[in-house]
């Protein structure tokens, strides 16, 4: 039987092979769009970016919840460990959406609903990181976490959905566009190399949260051993 | 037709900007880990 060092272990193997395979498939597999030529490429991993963002963060509520109903601190350690990869994951795909705007819409930026919704979002759990800082105490900290990640979370539907429901420059990619929205049609090809892509990063995420918690857990360890050295 | 916009310098610009960022987290990680390592070591040996 393996233990969970193993498991991690094989994990980490699965997902190097699996990011090197969607690199493979992004660089070489997927064809070059016919009007906006090499920088179309960077939707692949940008959309999978924001994608385990916004999961992460959903991922953090949910456990940000069940911390509520158990003060089981490991399930602090989870939903702040989710937070932080999310953070990273929001900020890439924001910083590869701005490089991607810049020969397509001629700006780096512009406040458009969804650009707009996604740095609120990702401020709030930037803001998230910052107050959980001040609090010195652990159950009042995960405490605060806990129904701060709850209320934060609304901020991703609002997100998702930004798109569909004002005006906006942004492409719609999962579901259908309204009226007000432009739709992006694929090649079977370039379908296949987002579905990929999207499916990688999603365990690639998985890895780095299991990493995360385990980090988390020794800072754990850390703070009780300061704790009680000062006793 | 005509040739699809020369935008292949964004297109590595934004693949660094990925790279980079998750390496950069990765090796955040792994100092965070050798760091907490060393003070649960000096903790345990006071």
């Amino acid at each position: 039987m393996l233990n969970a060092k193993d498991k991690l272990k094989i994990l980490d193997i699965i997902t190097i092979i699996l990011v090197a395979a969607a690199i493979g498939m992004v660089f070489f597999y997927a064809p070059i769009e016919r009007v906006m030529g090499y920088v179309q490429k960077v939707f692949y991993f940008h959309v999978a970016s924001a994608w385990v963002g916004m999961v992460s963060f959903i991922v953090a509520a949910v456990t940000g919840g069940i911390y509520l109903r158990t003060s089981d601190q490991k399930w602090d350690v989870v939903s702040y460990a989710s937070v932080e990869i999310g953070i990273v994951f929001a900020i890439i795909a924001i910083a590869m959406g701005s490089i991607w705007a810049r020969p397509i819409w001629n700006t780096w930026w512009t406040w458009d609903p969804r650009l707009t919704t996604t740095s609120i979002m990702t401020l709030i759990y930037i803001a998230y990181l910052m107050l959980r800082q001040g609090i010195d105490d652990p159950d009042r900290r995960a405490r605060f976490g806990a129904v701060y990640v709850i209320v934060g979370v609304l901020s991703v539907p609002l997100t998702f959905l930004s798109i569909r429901i004002f005006r906006t420059i942004h492409p719609v990619v999962i579901g259908k566009a309204s009226a007000a929205s432009a739709a992006f049609d694929m090649a079977p090809k370039m379908l296949q190399t987002f579905l990929f892509s999207l499916l990688v990063f999603s365990i690639l995420y998985i890895d780095l949260l299991w990493h995360r918690v385990k980090l988390g857990k020794l800072e754990e360890e850390v703070e009780h051993l300061k704790i009680s050295s000062m006793e | 037709m005509d040739e699809p916009a020369q935008t292949v310098q964004y297109f590595i610009a934004g693949y660094t900007v990925i790279f980079i960022g998750l390496i950069g987290y990765m090796v955040s990680l792994y100092l965070r880990w050798k760091k907490l390592l060393a003070a649960k070591k000096m903790l345990e040996d006071k």
